[in-house]
């Protein structure tokens, strides 16, 4: 891959991350902000595959903008009040005042910190990733690979059992 | 030019606007939104950490992409618990509005 190349899709996948995010922060709908964190997501796995993380990058495809995004739909959809209007909320203008103020603190925190620090780099090369990571998680990640089948198996149980509707007891 | 700063720029970016998503929304599903931003800005970090910066040793090669997909993986399962909450939520309080989830007792 060019230098040219590289720079020029780093900048177009920066800015769909960006406006994508943005667009999650400003749009009062609600499916607004939904479809434009799917940019953002879809940026993001845009983004791991110039990091050499080719697997990451179709795993966030699948898991982050095919699973979760999902789920946050029907969450929406599910909550929606006929009657009236709740896919838009109108926010109290000294919300917006403190959620920016507190963005651009953290943001000018970070960034200072992000540049002033001399960071050893090295040589960048890519490769793929896939034998690696399988090498990894059977191998020095064996422990936390099963215990997140667990952590699953936990979640799926609960959220299940969260939204169960009781029974009555009419007939035993 | 696209050094390891760059990235670590977006994902401070990332993490502001997902807390000012946080801070300043009335709708749950929204703050979840904020959320997830949060999470991908980790990711990012993770990632970009593992591509640019030398191991100590040969063993932890990609040992950031690992911490990435695990990371995704217990997002995917807050994920379906929160919302899971938001939807009792709704039962119990008729809204989604933090305005009105204002009572301890059930």
């Amino acid at each position: 891959m060019s230098e040219t190349f590289y720079n020029l899709a780093f900048s177009v996948l920066s800015l769909l991350i960006l406006g994508g995010a943005l667009g999650v922060l400003f749009f009062k709908n609600l499916l607004h902000s939904a479809v434009s964190l799917f940019f953002c997501l879809a940026g993001m796995s845009g983004l791991y595959i110039l990091l050499s993380a080719d697997f990451l990058a179709v795993a966030q495809l699948l898991i982050y903008a095919g699973g979760i995004l999902v789920l946050m739909i029907f969450g929406i959809f599910l909550t929606a009040n006929i009657y009236g209007k709740t896919h838009e909320f109108k926010e109290r203008k000294s919300f917006w005042l403190v959620g920016l103020g507190v963005g651009f603190v953290l943001f000018s925190l970070l960034a200072a910190i992000i540049s002033k620090t001399p960071w050893a780099l090295q040589t960048v090369k890519h490769e793929s990733s896939v034998e690696h990571l399988g090498n990894l998680l059977l191998s020095k990640y064996i422990l936390p690979f099963e215990l997140i089948s667990v952590v699953l198996l936990f979640a799926m149980v609960g959220s299940v059992l969260l939204v169960k509707k009781e029974m009555e007891d009419t007939e035993s | 030019m696209m050094g390891l700063t760059s990235f670590l720029m977006i994902a401070a970016a990332l993490f502001a606007i997902g807390v000012a998503c946080i801070v300043s929304r009335k709708n749950i599903i929204h703050m979840l939104m904020g959320v997830e931003l949060i999470f991908n800005a980790a990711v990012l970090n993770f990632v970009a950490f593992d591509h640019f910066v030398p191991k100590v040793s040969t063993a932890l090669h990609f040992s950031g992409q690992v911490f990435g997909l695990f990371i995704i993986v217990l997002a995917a399962a807050e994920a379906a618990v929160a919302l899971a909450l938001v939807l009792c939520v709704n039962r119990v309080f008729g809204s989604v509005d933090v305005g009105q989830i204002n009572k301890m007792k059930g």
